[in-house]
């Protein structure tokens, strides 16, 4: 904390030396002007210019001065934390140990967060007693101090801190904070939130994973925060993707993360869903939608007809990706629209389509493209086949 | 008593680890790092290793490759990790290591794999 505030005061003084020194040009350039008018204001110049040179000095000599001393100080209170850190990480450790409590607690920085350090290192069922201790010894009550904090960067911590101790009293306001600006405070809360809501009762997880759904859908998060929030769901993920893809609401990156999600957990379940995206009108949507296929591993067959399709599509990016998706499925019906696409329009796609052959299908993919090489519809599906054994046999 | 190189750069982990390993008699030398690692595997003779994945300067199979080179295989590594891929797993044993925890990883898990792994009792 003292870093970020120091850092913001040499900002300060910087931009105070800034504007004294314009102050000070503006005025010698209104003494300049004019001169021609009243001769008189000519004696000021010098005056305003050495005044000029005597505050860059003292404005530079404070910088440097400053810098020396916040350093000095910073490293000081760096060590004096951590070995305060180290202090307490002994004396928690110790105690979990020996079963018994410390005998006498400290409220501070170094005590709060090394218990949730250590909560956070042991399995959770073995972490009951140090939630105990968190509790009675006042360390819970720091942090929710510090979740009502003014300041954003105390108030963050604390949403970790919550985040690791896994108590659900809290739960009604960090659901407040990630409704509300800044982004960055409102992302921490929600990632607490989806960390929180495993541990919540059965009974009233529907319940919060429709609030969480809400502010999803809401207020605009990346794709990769999305992600995580269903990652750290666990068990509930599904829950969450049910109700994101029931809202109308729907947000391109909140339907992207969750297709991602269907394809990188393998939840086969989704694949009726992951049918209907790929002939949605964003063509981001259908590739990533293919994608999501080809990570499931096991494509039913019923599916086959979507990916298959997909290599007509007016975008170049879910043609590459369609033929990269129909690797995972058997040559013996992926051998036809390969064929096709190995003479698409663009090279991008004729390429992937050649790859896949070769290092998919084997050899049986390199008899389709000494077939191609010969008996291709298109030249540039001969040509690219032709290259390809050469480039094979040269290696 | 047997002599164990924790390398781990969690500071609440080597903690934890350290009074672990040393209710059970162990005594233990602590790196936060693979450069540091190699310097005391240098230094000292160890009878096992225990190996986090995920390093400041690099992964724990970097490890695994110079204890591959310097003919060190007697020495039983233990990798520790919070992955459960499978890629990384069967990556792991491919280079040597004996067994493989998945963080969090309780007190008692820890003290009963490295026991397992230890020369004087696998001898037995």
């Amino acid at each position: 904390m003292w870093r970020i505030n120091g850092v913001q005061y040499y900002r300060y003084i910087l931009l105070t030396y800034i504007f004294v020194q314009i102050g000070l040009l503006v005025t010698a350039g209104s003494v300049v002007a004019l001169e021609p008018f009243n001769a008189s204001i000519n004696s000021v110049l010098p005056s305003i210019l050495i005044s000029a040179i005597v505050i860059t000095v003292f404005m530079l000599a404070s910088i440097v001065i400053y810098i020396v001393v916040f350093q000095t100080l910073s490293d000081r209170l760096d060590k004096r934390y951590e070995d305060n850190h180290r202090k307490w990480l002994e004396i928690w450790t110790q105690a979990y140990f020996q079963k018994t409590p410390p005998e006498h607690v400290e409220v501070t920085m170094a005590s709060a967060k090394t218990l949730l350090e250590l909560i956070d290192v042991l399995p959770s069922d073995d972490t009951a007693i140090l939630q105990t201790w968190a509790t009675e010894y006042g360390i819970i009550a720091f942090w929710e101090s510090r979740l009502r904090s003014i300041n954003l960067h105390q108030q963050i911590d604390a949403l970790e801190a919550f985040a690791t101790v896994g108590t659900l009293n809290h739960l009604p306001e960090i659901f407040e904070l990630a409704r509300r600006n800044p982004q960055l405070r409102s992302t921490a809360a929600m990632l607490t939130i989806s960390t929180l809501i495993p541990r919540i009762p059965d009974d009233a997880q529907d319940d919060n994973i429709k609030k969480l759904a809400d502010i999803i859908i809401t207020r605009e998060f990346p794709v990769v925060t999305i992600e995580s929030v269903f990652a750290q769901l666990e068990d509930n993920m599904t829950m969450l993707i049910d109700c994101v893809l029931a809202d109308e609401r729907i947000t391109t990156p909140v339907l992207i993360a969750t297709i991602n999600t269907i394809g990188q957990f393998y939840l086969a379940n989704y694949v009726e869903e992951l049918g209907q995206y790929v002939h949605n009108d964003d063509p981001t949507i259908r590739r990533v939608t293919l994608k999501a296929f080809s990570n499931l591993q096991s494509i039913p067959k019923s599916s086959y007809y979507h990916i298959i399709n997909s290599i007509h599509d007016e975008d170049v990016s879910v043609r590459e990706q369609a033929v990269m998706t129909l690797a995972t499925i058997p040559l013996y019906h992926s051998r036809l629209p390969l064929w096709l696409a190995l003479g698409d329009d663009e090279w991008v796609v004729r390429f992937a389509t050649a790859q896949v052959l070769t290092r998919v299908y084997g050899n049986r993919g390199f008899q389709t493209l000494q077939i191609a090489s010969q008996t291709h519809q298109t030249e540039v599906g001969r040509q690219l086949a032709t290259e390809m054994l050469q480039m094979n046999e040269a290696i | 008593m047997s002599k164990i190189l924790v390398v781990e750069d969690t500071l609440a982990l080597h903690v934890v680890i350290r009074l672990s390993l040393e209710s059970a008699g162990h005594s233990v030398e602590l790196v936060d790092s693979v450069r540091s690692a190699i310097i005391k595997i240098e230094q000292h003779e160890f009878d096992l290793i225990l190996l986090d994945y995920n390093l400041p300067d690099g992964c724990g199979d970097e490890l695994l490759r110079y204890l591959d080179d310097k003919q060190l295989h007697t020495i039983p590594v233990i990798m520790m990790s919070g992955s459960m891929q499978k890629h990384t797993i069967s990556n792991v044993f491919e280079l040597g290591v004996k067994d493989y925890l998945i963080k969090p990883i309780g007190v008692d898990d820890l003290i009963y794999h490295v026991n397992q792994w230890l020369p004087s009792n696998v001898a037995h």
